[in-house]
């Protein structure tokens, strides 16, 4: 395993450490977070019955801890009182446990020397309406959490030493632009792309809302930029195996399978058209054929043709006409391992599959006139089989009556998918202006339940198919019905505003699907060990303050991954991602607090059973039996504790005794501590 | 996000719940409680919850201290099956319960003083669940078999 060679390069103290015998002198702050708390729990009575607790030097109440007053009170305490440990009764830790930890290690104190009490959050947030049970209850969590700092004791920082190299999963939009960004930050990238191109969705699009730009022009520079970057190593066909590692130093284990084609391709395009072999392209959503050997599309990069071992019928063709010898059948799957420092992940997102909604009938036989928003972007985009026209799969010619349904697999309970996917209005709208200006005589009509088009230019842009004559009709539809005699689909809908059922012709509908994750996003989710939401998205860290990070340390989420975004969300989570994923890297170290156990050797019995619950594997057994703890490895979960018959090995800040302290005071012991 | 009635349960039992003492691990334990509250979501006032770093490090000395010191019944609340942030110390906690619960049996207690329960951060409603569900099957017992006070 390669966590245990990870080797601190440098230690250093952070903080001062102080004797562990001294007199411990308590402050406890009780903060009223305005109306928050003092409007639920009776903060001055807790404050007396605090200050009456064992060790109190001090005990406040104020309107507002976490203000510049309120964190000068915790430092005047320390200066004139001469008070070593605190105790702020609050919001949550995540929430300002750290400001006031930061501000004793300001006053020379070491921050694990604070302890925090929610009495927010946990208390008079949830008990509004029992006063004196919620005052009590904080009571209680006062003194469980004064009779746990008292214990406290000093945790030393380590310098840990980072990889300078980053990792890049995903070569869409939102990845290119975070391994450019790390790139030119001076740090070395790997790109990993599942599919044999890179660029993602975004050069499927045939236009970009709300400009109506063209995709290709956006994304070529990105696209060639990275290929061609020193400092960024392209890998496509690659998928992540393992991941090993924490934050600052992760090896990753990567499978390139081959392409078939050796680098010194000319993508002269003999083997393809020589190919007898004919399936639907998956780039192009099935509107066009491709060989199975072949190029995505004319300006794929890397331009190198691949052979799609699944399809080919091994005829042999490719082999004798290729001028250069390129095509190789006996290339195999090799494995890599990069060591990195942070990863991004970029694999973006799937559109959901419409034909889980059966009366919708998408795929389904005879409902050839039913597409998906992706689809008809497909048959306008430049160079498709249809002329860049849109025109009615069945019969080829050019539709009357075009529909758009929208939610199609999102905002729908049935299929499970509560979210707004955000981008399919500004999508559908879009699209059907571009219908309705193409075919000035057709109707293009689209069923919505909400129109959202926020933020500049998109209002507009719904104004201007408006203008066109695009028609709004605000209802979901229930059913897309098949004339019998006719044979045309007719769409059946409620214009809610009116209160009337509609029957719509419609010989061309359009859904407008949902992004949802992609497809594997689990297997790879718990190889990165990393969080994801019920929706299955990757979970970011907070939603507001930090949604670029994950669950996990050093592993950076970056577009569509994170929740359904377009173009210009992703791409701006995509810097945001770089720049913090490159932080640690360009400074060189990370900072690890070494919470870590201790083993009493005079209690051990040398029965390895800590080390069999080691999940990060940080304990190993020394020749003459007793463990021997790795403290970078070591992920202070303190699940060794209760493995341990004797009780002896004690997670620092966590040991048995120290929870027994707080334990005696939220299972109402009352008052006193525990003597020893 | 509708609200489901429990069967409602008796003044003189409620009275009864005094300190329930849970062990919330540090993430999504701690999360879920943390989303509740910012949710507004109310429950018993006699919850109290403790922070560990996982519920695998919650051991039988931790529960027996709590109810030795005048709890009325323990649970622990760490991650989902399969998301402990430190692999499976929620798994390595469950299998504990399960043997206390045993054990408490055997000393003629009921075994629905100590639970586990799992919740995810993202969703107070987990939380606010685990700690009705406690509730209530601490309410059947004390019903059934009075409180651990009582020495059943």
């Amino acid at each position: 395993m390669t966590i245990k060679e990870q080797k601190v390069k440098s230690t250093e103290k952070v903080g001062e450490t102080e004797e562990k015998s001294e007199e411990p002198r308590i402050g406890v702050f009780v903060c009223h977070c305005g109306h928050n708390i003092a409007g639920t729990v009776d903060v001055e009575e807790v404050a007396k019955y605090a200050s009456t607790l064992p060790n109190v030097v001090k005990a406040e109440h104020y309107m507002f801890m976490c203000s510049k007053p309120g964190v000068q009170m915790l430092k005047d305490s320390i200066e004139e009182l001469g008070v070593n440990r605190t105790v702020v009764a609050s919001c949550s830790k995540n929430q300002h446990g750290r400001t006031f930890a930061n501000t004793i290690q300001e006053m020379g104190l070491n921050k694990h020397r604070h302890q925090q009490v929610n009495i927010r959050e946990f208390d008079s947030w949830v008990h509004q309406k029992e006063k004196e049970k919620a005052t009590l209850k904080a009571k209680r969590l006062i003194e469980a959490g004064v009779n746990r700092a008292r214990k406290l004791q000093d945790v030393e920082t380590r310098k840990i030493s980072t990889t300078k190299a980053a990792l890049v999963i995903g070569a869409g939009i939102a990845g290119l632009r975070a391994s450019n960004d790390l790139a030119e930050l001076g740090i070395p990238v790997y790109l990993i792309e599942r599919k044999s191109t890179i660029g993602g969705h975004m050069t499927q699009l045939n236009k970009t809302f709300p400009t109506l730009e063209c995709p290709q022009c956006s994304i070529s520079p990105l696209t060639n930029g990275v290929a061609n970057h020193p400092l960024i190593e392209l890998y496509t066909n690659a998928q992540i195996k393992e991941v090993e590692g924490s934050m600052g130093n992760f090896e990753v284990e990567v499978e390139i399978k081959p392409r078939y084609v050796k680098d010194n391709c000319t993508s002269c395009g003999e083997c393809a058209a020589n190919c007898p072999v004919e399936v639907p392209s998956e780039w192009d959503s099935g509107m066009s054929m491709r060989h199975a050997i072949y190029k995505a599309y004319p300006q794929a990069i890397p331009a190198t043709y691949v052979r799609s071992k699944k399809d080919c019928i091994e005829c042999n063709t490719c082999v004798n006409v290729c001028p250069v010898q390129a095509v190789d059948f006996s290339m195999q799957p090799e494995t890599k391992r990069f060591k990195v420092g942070s990863i991004v992940v970029a694999v973006g997102y799937d559109e959901y599959d419409p034909s889980e909604i059966e009366p919708y009938h998408y795929k389904q036989e005879g409902y050839e006139n039913v597409l998906t928003q992706l689809q008809v972007e497909r048959m306008l985009a430049p160079g498709s089989l249809t002329n860049s026209q849109v025109l009615r799969p069945s019969d080829g010619k050019i539709p009357k009556n075009v529909v758009m349904i929208q939610c199609v697999g999102s905002r729908n309970d049935q299929v499970g998918n509560k979210y707004c996917t955000g981008v399919c209005c500004k999508f559908a709208v879009k699209n059907a202006r571009i219908i309705k200006e193409m075919y000035p005589n057709s109707n293009v009509t689209i069923c919505y339940i909400d129109v959202r088009t926020p933020g500049l230019n998109f209002e507009e842009l719904y104004k201007s198919a408006q203008e066109v004559g695009v028609r709004f009709i605000r209802g979901r539809p229930s059913e897309i019905i098949k004339d019998p005699v006719s044979g045309e689909l007719i769409v059946s809908v409620e214009d809610t505003l009116s209160q009337t059922p509609l029957l719509l012709k419609g010989d061309l509908v359009v859904l407008s699907a949902a992004m949802v994750p992609p497809e594997g996003i689990g297997p790879l989710g718990s190889k990165l060990q990393v969080l994801r939401s019920k929706e299955g998205f990757l979970k970011e860290f907070h939603i507001k303050m930090n949604p670029t990070l994950s669950s996990k340390g050093g592993i950076f989420l970056a577009g569509a991954i994170q929740g359904p975004k377009d173009i210009s969300e992703s791409v701006a989570q995509a810097g945001s991602a770089a720049a913090i994923a490159a932080a640690p890297l360009v400074k060189g170290y990370i900072e690890k607090e070494m919470l870590v156990p201790s083993v009493d050797l005079d209690l051990c019995v040398r029965c390895g059973l800590c080390k069999t619950v080691c999940s990060p594997a940080a304990i190993q057994m020394n020749d003459d039996g007793t463990p021997m703890i790795n403290e970078i490895a070591c992920k202070s979960c303190g699940m060794c504790m209760p493995a341990c018959p004797t009780g002896a090995i004690q997670l620092l800040n966590f040991s048995d005794e120290q929870l027994l302290d707080e334990i005696i005071a939220v299972s109402g012991g009352g008052g006193v501590c525990a003597d020893d | 996000m509708t609200e489901i009635e429990c069967e409602v349960i008796e003044p003189e039992v409620l009275e009864k719940m005094e300190n329930i003492v849970v062990f919330m691990c540090n993430e999504c334990g701690q999360g879920s409680a943390n989303t509740a509250g910012v949710a507004r979501m109310a429950y018993n006032p006699a919850i109290r919850i403790v922070r560990v770093q996982c519920t695998g490090q919650v051991g039988p000395i931790q529960i027996m201290d709590a109810i030795d010191n005048g709890a009325d019944a323990v649970a622990c609340i760490g991650c989902c099956i399969g998301a402990c942030h430190f692999f499976n110390g929620n798994i390595l906690s469950m299998h504990r319960i399960k043997l206390l619960k045993k054990v408490f049996k055997e000393l003629g207690y009921s075994d629905q003083f100590v639970n586990q329960y799992t919740a995810r951060a993202g969703e107070g409603e987990t939380a606010v669940g685990d700690f009705e569900d406690l509730v209530e099957r601490l309410a059947t017992a004390i019903r059934e078999e009075g409180t651990v006070k009582d020495g059943c």
